[in-house]
Order: C-alpha cells, then sequence, then structure tokens
C-alpha cells in the first residue's frame, strides 16, 4: 500500500521540477510568453534576439545552476544527517561552507588590501578566482575533518569538530573584515548572500557536467546509509566497514557541497530542509527512496526559491539566502510538529 | 544436538589505548554449545560487555585465542562475521519512518545485492522468521511506536534473518518490564532448541536466568569464571557465594534467590495451604516470624480459603476478612 503511493510522489515532483523549471525562464522583469520560451529552447521560429539573449546568458543558466544547486545540497544534507544521526546536520555543520566562505574571505579582502587589486571588479578572472579559492578552503577544512575521522570514534566528537573548525574560519574571516575596506568587504558580504546567478557563460555547463557525475556517483553510499541508522555497532556487524563508509560518505557530501558553494556562495537550509521534507512526504528511512527523492526535491524547491527571489519587483533585490531561510525554516518547523502529532497519533 | 561452535582458550580481554593496556579479564578457558542457552552473569562493570564484544569482534581481543565454528576469530573478513554472528545490543536506536519489517529486513545485508535489493529467497527467510517470532502483528508498524519488548523482539528476528549461527545479545532484558523479560527469555530457550543456534546473553535478572537458562557463565568478584549448569553451581557455593550478602539469602530448595527479612518478635499461626503462606509472608515483611510451633500469648488462626482470618490474645478475638485488615491490627495484639 505505501510502496504504491512512491511512483505518483515521483511523476508529481518531476512535474513540479519541469514546471517550475519553464516558470523560471517565462517570469522576470521582463516577461517572455511560454510559446517562445519553447521556441527558444527548441531553436524554432524567430524570436527576438533580446528574448533569445536573457533566455540563453541570463534565465537559462541560473535555472539550471538552481537546479543541480539544490539536488547536490539537499544529498549532502541528506547523507550528513544520517552519517551523524543528527536531525540538524546539514552540509554547513562539518564548516565546509565556513571553509569555502574563508577562502573567498582570503582571496577578496586580502587583494584589496595587501595586493591592492579589487577583485571583486575583476570580471571573468575575477569570478574564478574566487569559485577555486572556494573550493581550496572548502577542501582545506574537508582534509581537516578526515583526518580528525580517522582519529576520534564517535561521530559527536567529529560533529563537534566541524562546528568549532566553523567558529575558528568565522572568527579569521571577522578579523579580515576589520582590516579591509567597505568595497571589498561589501563584495564579500554579496557572496556570501549566494546566488545562482553568479556562474555566467560556459561556467555553467562545466557545473552542470560536474553534478551530474558526482550525485549518481553519491547513490552508491545507500545500501551503507541504510545500515547507518541502525548504528555504528549493529551497521558493522552486517559486514559494513565503517570507517570506508563513513570516510565515504563524508567525501560525497563535502564535495557536493564544496562545488555548490564555489558556484553560488553557501546556500544555507536546503541542505537541511530537504531530508526532512522527503522523509515527511514519503515517510520512509529507506535511502533507495530518499536519495533519488532529495535530488528531485531539492532541485525543485531551488527552483521555487529562485522564482520568488525573480518575481517581478523583487528582482535583483531579494538574495536567495533569504527566499531559501524563509522558506526552508517554515518547513523544517511543519515537519517536527507534524512529526510530534503522528507520534501521538499512533 | 550439543555442538561446540565457540571455543575460548587461555583468554584475555581489556582495552587497548596508547598509553596503556587495561586488562578486564584474563586466562578465560571456556567452550559454548549450539542448541543451548549460555547466560553470562556478574556485577556492573566487571566485564561482561567487553567479552561479548571480544567474542562479537567489535573489540580486538588481548591474548588468547577465539575459535568460531573451529577457525579463529582474526581470521574471518567482515563479510564472514556478518554470516557467522549476529548480535543484539542494549543500545536502544530511535529510527523514525521505518517499518518492523523494513528494520528486519536489514538483517539481510550480508546477503543482498550493491543496492540492498530483497531476493525472492530473503523475503521468504524474513516472513518464517516473522512468523517464528510470532510478530506478524508488528511487521507493518514503525519502529518508533513498538514498546521496548515488542522492540526487542524485532531486533532478535533482525538477528534471526541474518542467519548466523552464533547470537550473541547484551542485556536484552533490561529496561523490559517483568512478564517481557519473561516473554523473551522463554523465546531464547525455544529458539536455541528450535534452530540450534547457539545463543550467548548477559543479563542482571539473576532469578530469570537460574530458572530458563541451560548453561551459567559467572565472573566473580576476582573476575574468576564459573562455568556450570545452574544447578551444579547451586550445589558447589558458587551461586550463594557470589550474592552472599546482607539482605539476600540463597535458598537451596528452590535454587533461587529470595530477600532476606529479618524479624524481631515471633506469633503462633495455625492453619494450611495458600493462604497461611500468604498470611506468613505479609508477616515476614512486617518484621513478624510467624510459625506454627511459637510459644505466644498471642496468636492467628488463618481458616480456610472463604472463612474470615482470627486473630487473638488472652481471651480476646476479632476476625478480619483481608491481610491488610490482620495488618492494620495486629499491633493490638502483639
Amino acid at each position: 500500500m505505501k510502496q504504491r503511493r512512491y511512483p505518483l510522489l515521483f511523476i508529481t515532483i518531476g512535474a513540479s521540477i519541469v514546471v517550475f523549471f519553464l516558470m523560471n525562464l517565462t517570469i522576470g522583469t521582463i516577461a517572455i510568453p511560454p510559446s517562445s520560451v519553447w521556441n527558444i529552447l527548441w531553436g524554432i521560429g524567430d524570436e527576438a534576439p533580446v528574448w533569445q539573449n536573457i533566455i540563453w546568458k541570463s534565465r537559462f543558466p541560473q535555472t539550471l545552476t538552481a537546479l543541480f544547486a539544490g539536488a547536490g545540497l539537499s544529498i549532502s544534507g541528506l547523507q550528513m544527517q544520517t552519517l551523524f544521526r543528527n536531525p540538524l546536520a546539514g552540509p554547513a555543520e562539518l564548516g565546509i561552507s565556513s571553509g569555502a566562505s574563508l577562502g573567498v574571505a582570503l582571496i577578496i579582502l586580502l587583494s584589496g588590501s595587501v595586493g591592492g587589486v579589487a577583485l571583486s571588479k575583476a570580471g571573468f578572472y575575477g569570478e574564478l578566482s574566487i569559485s577555486i579559492a572556494a573550493i581550496i578552503g572548502a577542501m582545506a577544512v574537508m582534509f581537516v575533518i578526515i583526518l580528525i575521522a580517522q582519529r576520534v570514534k564517535g561521530n559527536v566528537v567529529l560533529l563537534i569538530m566541524g562546528v568549532m573548525i566553523g567558529y575558528i574560519a568565522t572568527a579569521i574571516i571577522g578579523v579580515l573584515k576589520f582590516f579591509s575596506n567597505d568595497e571589498d568587504v561589501r563584495a564579500y558580504v554579496i557572496w556570501g548572500l549566494g546566488s545562482f546567478s553568479k556562474v555566467s557563460g560556459d561556467q555553467v555547463y562545466t557545473f552542470a557536467i560536474l553534478m551530474t557525475a558526482l550525485i549518481p556517483l553519491s547513490f552508491f553510499l545507500m545500501k551503507s546509509l541504510n545500515l547507518m541508522l541502525l548504528g555504528e555497532n549493529y551497521a558493522r556487524n552486517l559486514g559494513l566497514n565503517i570507517r570506508r563508509a563513513r570516510l565515504l560518505t563524508i567525501l560525497s557530501a563535502c564535495i557536493l557541497t564544496a562545488i555548490v558553494t564555489a558556484y553560488c556562495g553557501p546556500i544555507i537550509f536546503l541542505g537541511l530542509a530537504v531530508p526532512h521534507l522527503c522523509r515527511t512526504i514519503f515517510q520512509s528511512s529507506d535511502h533507495r527512496v530518499l536519495m533519488p527523492a532529495s535530488t528531485m526535491v531539492g532541485a525543485s524547491l531551488a527552483l521555487f526559491c529562485n522564482l520568488i527571489a525573480r518575481m517581478p519587483g523583487f528582482e535583483g533585490a531579494l538574495p536567495i539566502n533569504s527566499v531559501t531561510a524563509l522558506i526552508g525554516a517554515p518547513i523544517v518547523i511543519f515537519v517536527l510538529l507534524n512529526k510530534r502529532k503522528n507520534e501521538l497519533n499512533e | 544436538m550439543k555442538k561446540k561452535t565457540i571455543t575460548v582458550e587461555d583468554l584475555s580481554i581489556g582495552y587497548i589505548t596508547k598509553r596503556s593496556r587495561k586488562i578486564v579479564a584474563e586466562h578465560i578457558q571456556a567452550d559454548i554449545f549450539s542448541g543451548e542457552l549460555t547466560c553470562l552473569l556478574g556485577s556492573n562493570g566487571i566485564g561482561k560487555s567487553t567479552l561479548l564484544r571480544t567474542l562479537s569482534a567489535f573489540q580486538p581481543k588481548l591474548a588468547g585465542s577465539i575459535h568460531l565454528l573451529g577457525k579463529e576469530i582474526s581470521e574471518y573478513s567482515e563479510k564472514e562475521l556478518a554470516r557467522l554472528v549476529s548480535v543484539v545490543l542494549t543500545e536502544k536506536t530511535s529510527i523514525l519512518n521505518m517499518t518492523a519489517y523494513e528494520l528486519i529486513s536489514l538483517g539481510r545485508s550480508p546477503y543482498t545485492d550493491f543496492w540492498g535489493t530483497l531476493a525472492e529467497d530473503d523475503r521468504a527467510i524474513i516472513d518464517r522468521i516473522i512468523s517464528l517470532i510470532k510478530i506478524e502483528n508488528l511487521a507493518p508498524r514503525m519502529v518508533n511506536t513498538l514498546s521496548d519488548g515488542e522492540r526487542q523482539k524485532v531486533m532478535i528476528s533482525k538477528a534471526l534473518v541474518q542467519e548466523a549461527p552464533i547470537i550473541l545479545l547484551d542485556e536484552p532484558t533490561a529496561f523490559l518490564d517483568f512478564p517481557s523479560k519473561v516473554e523473551i527469555m522463554q523465546l531464547l530457550h525455544r529458539l536455541s532448541r528450535e534452530v540450534n543456534k547457539t545463543i550467548f546473553l548477559s543479563t542482571h535478572d539473576l532469578e530469570l536466568a537460574l530458572q530458563i537458562v541451560d548453561k551459567i557463565w559467572l565472573i566473580d568478584k576476582d573476575t574468576r569464571l564459573h562455568i556450570g549448569t545452574p544447578e551444579d553451581l547451586a550445589l558447589s557455593g558458587v551461586l550463594s557465594n557470589f550474592f552472599a550478602q546482607k539482605g539476600i539469602i540463597f535458598d537451596m530448595e528452590t535454587g533461587l534467590f529470595r530477600v532476606a527479612n529479618r524479624f524481631n518478635r515471633e506469633i503462633r499461626v495455625t492453619g494450611h495451604g495458600r493462604k497461611y503462606a500468604m498470611v506468613r509472608k505479609a508477616l515476614l515483611r512486617n518484621e513478624i516470624l510467624a510459625s506454627r510451633n511459637a510459644e505466644t500469648p498471642s496468636y492467628i488462626d488463618v481458616g480456610d480459603l472463604h472463612s474470615p482470618i482470627l486473630i487473638g490474645q488472652n481471651g480476646q478475638e476479632t476476625r478480619v476478612s483481608t491481610i491488610e485488615e490482620l495488618l492494620d491490627r495486629i499491633e493490638d495484639f502483639l
């Protein structure tokens, strides 16, 4: 009975992705009718070059970024929550986002005050170096975490280490901000608000290809994650190599977060909220259901958030992180309240 | 059908840290047989869990050897061990949104494919175990809605679908109410007979263990291990020595322990049967020793099951209908 609902749910979520995707292309300060969007996408008819430009140069890359970022962060969040058996774990909790932020802060703020170059104004190369800095920062933290993971046994300790590394990174960023000029600080703050439209031109396709390769790879961990639900000892007794499984899970979650953060800045709340939403919608803890579900719901929700942020009138005014928080937080609250109610009813 | 499945020789257990080596127990020499329910007893912190963890390969042994089905434990790979030893642990696994059936089916993991898909025969085995443990009604329920006893049965089912010849349980009766404790112990006993598994558990429920299990391993205060049937250990005095302390008496007649009541007064009680025994028990709890041939001025006649109880002293008599009333009035007659 429960099994039979899954296909219907997946079809519904799939449909919502298509609808939100097209709405993202259609809606904006300049309204382009759906039929024209359709024609432009398939390269038929002759639509105004301005419209073609808007679609291909701005809206399509942004929509694609939102889609993949949402999917990647949600999987990362799901992996973290299962690994740490903690409903509050998310991509940010291991300090990965903070690491990326530290990398970006170092390059934006130091290039200004030490190098005398305003990186925020350096165009394409500026963007590229920011992405690279974010990845380096995230990876550096990841290696520290993995080193710690090899040494400590408990996952709680590891989680606390991650949070502490996050604090240290934030503290260093604070010091850097204090000594930087206003313009660079502003550039850094704007990066920190997150955006799906940072990625320009062909970089989007690199991002899309990376994510298309990495997301299916993370699916290989489904059986391990299911066993981890039982706790470390039971999982080990069922033949799971805990050390390896933990390492691979951290690696997978970190790489996904690092890449998304490099391209979009630290996007909050999606990674935390989507797994909760999926567990409630699908009434399951089985990762064979939750992994594809989180991928799809994450993509759908990110597209929806992007849509809200780009509503006519808001264009450029609403940072994506405000939208994800405004939508994500109520979802988490709703899910938790609903869970209590179910527990009482049963 | 007794068969030696676990052979332990000169085993030392404990913990190794970077700086030190803490030995919990050493020179353990023992065998565990299939088709027998073996129970590990000992006070808290004496090393019961350490021994179980060592036998299930969760932690390395410090010295000696453990042979599982004739092969040294450290020579088995993780995957092989998963098909050889299954465990039920004390830790409470709180999982939301998972049915008991799904949890039990995770026990098939050592046999399922890369994605963990259940094949036809996996499902057949799970169904067979579910009906063996008689939890058909629990299978579709969410794990977090189960009571402690129900959850324990589900975990035992999980261990059984793993189809390992050896099952180790760390205090499976902890946190359970009394009927559930009895049920779980009897279930384990039945399993050791019916499916010919080697079942080894630790417990604090001494009373139950003495009545149900086939073999007792008792670690005493000097971390020496005594092994034998409950009856043999009773006769050799090991059990009474172990629990020799104020307030507990080992009753040789029944082979069980009972609380030692102290008394400072006596009363003559006449009567017989169940009612006599109950009156005597109630009085003893109130530090009054009742006996048929006590020479006291006050006396009690319990009568038969349906008649009132008579209390008397120096020709003064009163009748009460319950033991509670008797206890309320007894002070006036002593």
